[in-house]
């Protein structure tokens, strides 16, 4: 069993806005190992993008607070790191794509300014020109080429066209020819046509499609050990959100990064995760490996919102929907936060919260990587229409 | 670059014109001033004429002449305090904006910046610049001085705004999560993106503190006129008073005119940085050197007129969105 790269115990982020307090993220715990795809899947609102933005450190503080909960990267808990060497940990640590692409990009800048900072960043931690730190109190020695000796595969081969990796990785960014060379490589490998052109444009002259592609090569750039895309896909057409998708499990392959995949589309996560984390109003109500929860979910709200999904939709009738809203998070409901929704709910699902316990009664509790649901009835859950 | 917008042309050549003019007085005045600032010239309240292209005046000064020797200094002013209010203000604006996280240091430090602004602010700052001159002693380089301090907190402001607006900016975030630091956040993508209405509003205020000194001036606290160093709002002051202005209106109109034109020149000049600056709106301006659009452009571009100039322009057509 590999080392985890990230592993996040018990976060809990709250906002506090005026006198209220929002319960955003609630006792989330995940485990992400080299290679493999976490999909967190959820409704809007229910705490999954600032989960994303929770673990490499991004989100305001204030207004957010990391309340309790460790996040411990490559052996360091990020929640304690100083404000001040956070950006060590960033963009060549922990890489992040955002769902924003009409504001992702600096308007002021033409695409190879945007590329070339990220690759001057990761280059300048490989010389050791500037800190950096993959986790513990040592630096992380970039000198030593573990990326991209043991690169194999068509994307090395589109980072490094020479092939001589080692060498290259010294004399790479010598020249700006050689700079702009490397933007160019990324450009096409995000398959951007006429990257030659696309490298003087302004972020406005793209349409949001190319935006979002250049976001991704910026964030694939930097070979980060663990990537956060946070609906990376939902300003795409099914075309290139499919591209996209190979593309990212390409960089896993590549370079064994680990991806945590933020999305609201079902499909989109039933594709590329390997596991796969259902959030609700601020908590991890099911996770297991994606086949198992999709194909048996063991939770009303899972099950629910696979009946909701259109591709479910079999032409009899109205879509179905989930009955009720999502919670205010400021005053979330007692026990499990889905029972004022739930079917199922009885007496002590308002009273207590149950935890995230194995499906399989036999299997051990500490696996982290097991199908699990926070529902005391969750062998009912099958029965349910 | 500037052909697309005919006003903002007009506006730049003539802060062109003018900077050049006020070179060419100070380094070599016998160049274009005819006459001393104190010469007696012998016809006295000479309408306009040749010899003398605004008259004279009842000493038989050339008003020509003072007008000209008065325009190295009133632009220099111009320029010198709002270059020095945009630095000063420019820094502690970045400062009070980026780094304001309640309760730490930096915090405490951008309220007590942001407060000290207001007490500034809530002074009118022509009657504090005149208290501020009283106090140190009429002189060009106190009257410069006393506007410099009224007129940093202004900057404040503006760029404290600006760096509000644009560091919450998704891009931003992006940014950091690159890896950038925080210094080099600020220094590279929050400033850059904060410059651009920052020059435009320097452009115009270059005017603007030109209108106030010669304001002072003419009140009559700063240089005397007729002297050695003539100055416009001075020589507007004297004139009104010394002869009727029904009668020899010249005498007036010289330096009022004077300051007119080097306003609206700066006013047109900042209005034209405004579209350059801007990428969204700069690619319409520059002729030749933009790229061809890619071959999926229809996709690509944005919908609208800003679409439009880069197949236009070469043509030499207006550009349909900038002009309004």
């Amino acid at each position: 069993m590999t080392d985890p790269v990230v592993t996040v115990d018990n976060l809990s982020v709250t906002y506090t806005v005026g006198a209220g307090t929002f319960f955003a993220v609630s006792d989330v715990s995940l485990e992400i190992e080299p290679g493999q795809v976490i999909g967190i899947v959820g409704e809007t609102g229910c705490g999954k993008s600032t989960l994303a933005k929770a673990i490499p450190r991004l989100l305001p503080e204030p207004p957010a607070t990391i309340g309790s909960g460790t996040v411990i990267f490559r052996g360091t808990d990020l929640v304690k790191v100083s404000k001040r060497n956070l950006p060590m940990v960033r963009g060549t640590g922990i890489g992040m794509i955002f769902q924003e692409p009409l504001n992702s990009l600096n308007p002021a800048f033409r695409v190879f300014d945007q590329i070339a900072e990220s690759i001057r960043i990761r280059h300048y931690r490989e010389m050791g020109w500037l800190k950096s730190f993959q986790g513990g109190d040592q630096p992380f020695d970039y000198s030593k080429p573990q990326i991209t000796t043991t690169v194999a595969g068509s994307l090395s081969k589109a980072i490094v066209p020479s092939g001589a990796a080692e060498e290259a990785v010294h004399d790479r960014l010598a020249t700006r020819s050689q700079l702009r060379e490397e933007v160019l490589n990324y450009l096409r490998l995000v398959r951007i046509n006429d990257p030659e052109t696309i490298l003087n444009l302004y972020p406005h002259e793209l349409s949001g499609g190319m935006r979002q592609r250049i976001m991704i090569a910026m964030a694939l750039s930097e070979k980060p050990s663990l990537l956060i895309a946070d609906e990376p896909t939902s300003a795409l057409d099914v075309t290139i959100q499919a591209q996209v998708l190979t593309l990212m499990k390409e960089l896993i392959d590549e370079v064994h990064a680990a991806i945590l995949f933020i999305s609201h589309d079902l499909g989109v996560i039933a594709e590329t995760a390997d596991e796969v984390g259902v959030m609700y109003a601020g908590r991890i109500v099911e996770y297991g490996p994606v086949a198992e929860v999709f194909r048996d979910p063991r939770h009303p709200y899972t099950k629910m919102l696979l009946k909701a999904a259109p591709a479910h939709y079999k032409g009899d009738g109205p879509l179905s929907t989930i009955p009720g809203a999502v919670p205010n998070l400021s005053r979330p409901p007692s026990g499990c936060r889905f029972h004022p929704r739930c079917s199922l709910a009885r007496e002590i699902c308002k009273g207590e919260t149950p935890p995230l316990a194995p499906v399989d009664p036999t299997a051990p509790p500490a696996s982290r990587h097991i199908h699990r649901s926070a529902c005391y009835f969750k062998e009912e859950v099958p029965n349910l229409p | 670059m500037l052909r697309a917008n005919p006003l903002s042309l007009f506006g730049f050549l003539l802060v062109a014109f003018i900077c050049i003019v006020a070179l060419t007085v100070a380094v070599a005045p016998h160049v274009l001033v005819p006459y001393g600032p104190t010469q007696e010239t012998g016809p006295i309240y000479a309408p306009p004429s040749w010899k003398h292209p605004f008259g004279t005046d009842g000493l038989s000064f050339d008003v020509y002449s003072n007008v000209m020797l008065a325009l190295p200094l009133d632009l220099g002013l111009g320029i010198a305090i709002a270059g020095a209010s945009l630095v000063i203000g420019g820094v502690l604006g970045l400062l009070a904006g980026f780094y304001d996280t309640p309760g730490t240091v930096a915090g405490y430090t951008s309220i007590s910046i942001m407060r000290v602004t207001d007490i500034f602010l809530s002074f009118p700052s022509l009657i504090l610049a005149l208290a501020i001159t009283r106090v140190l002693g009429i002189s060009i380089v106190n009257v410069a001085i006393a506007i410099t301090i009224t007129w940093w907190p202004y900057y404040v402001r503006l760029v404290r705004g600006e760096v509000l607006s644009v560091k919450h900016l998704p891009y931003v975030t992006a940014a950091r999560a690159a890896g950038v630091t925080e210094n080099r956040i600020l220094l590279r993508h929050v400033l850059r993106n904060v410059t651009e209405p920052l020059i435009v509003y320097f452009t115009l205020d270059i005017g603007t503190v030109l209108v106030t000194y010669s304001t002072i001036a003419y009140i009559g606290v700063a240089t005397r006129y007729p002297g050695p160093t003539p100055e416009w709002g001075s020589m507007l002051a004297y004139y009104q008073g010394s002869a009727p202005i029904s009668s020899y209106p010249w005498l007036v109109l010289a330096p009022g005119l004077a300051v007119f034109v080097t306003v609206i020149a700066f006013s047109l000049l900042g209005d034209g940085l405004r579209d350059i600056l801007d990428p969204r709106t700069r690619r319409a301006f520059v002729r030749g050197t933009a790229p061809e659009p890619p071959a999926e452009a229809p996709s690509a571009l944005p919908a609208g007129p800003e679409t439009e100039p880069e197949s236009e322009s070469p043509l030499g057509a207006p550009d349909p969105g900038g002009g309004a």
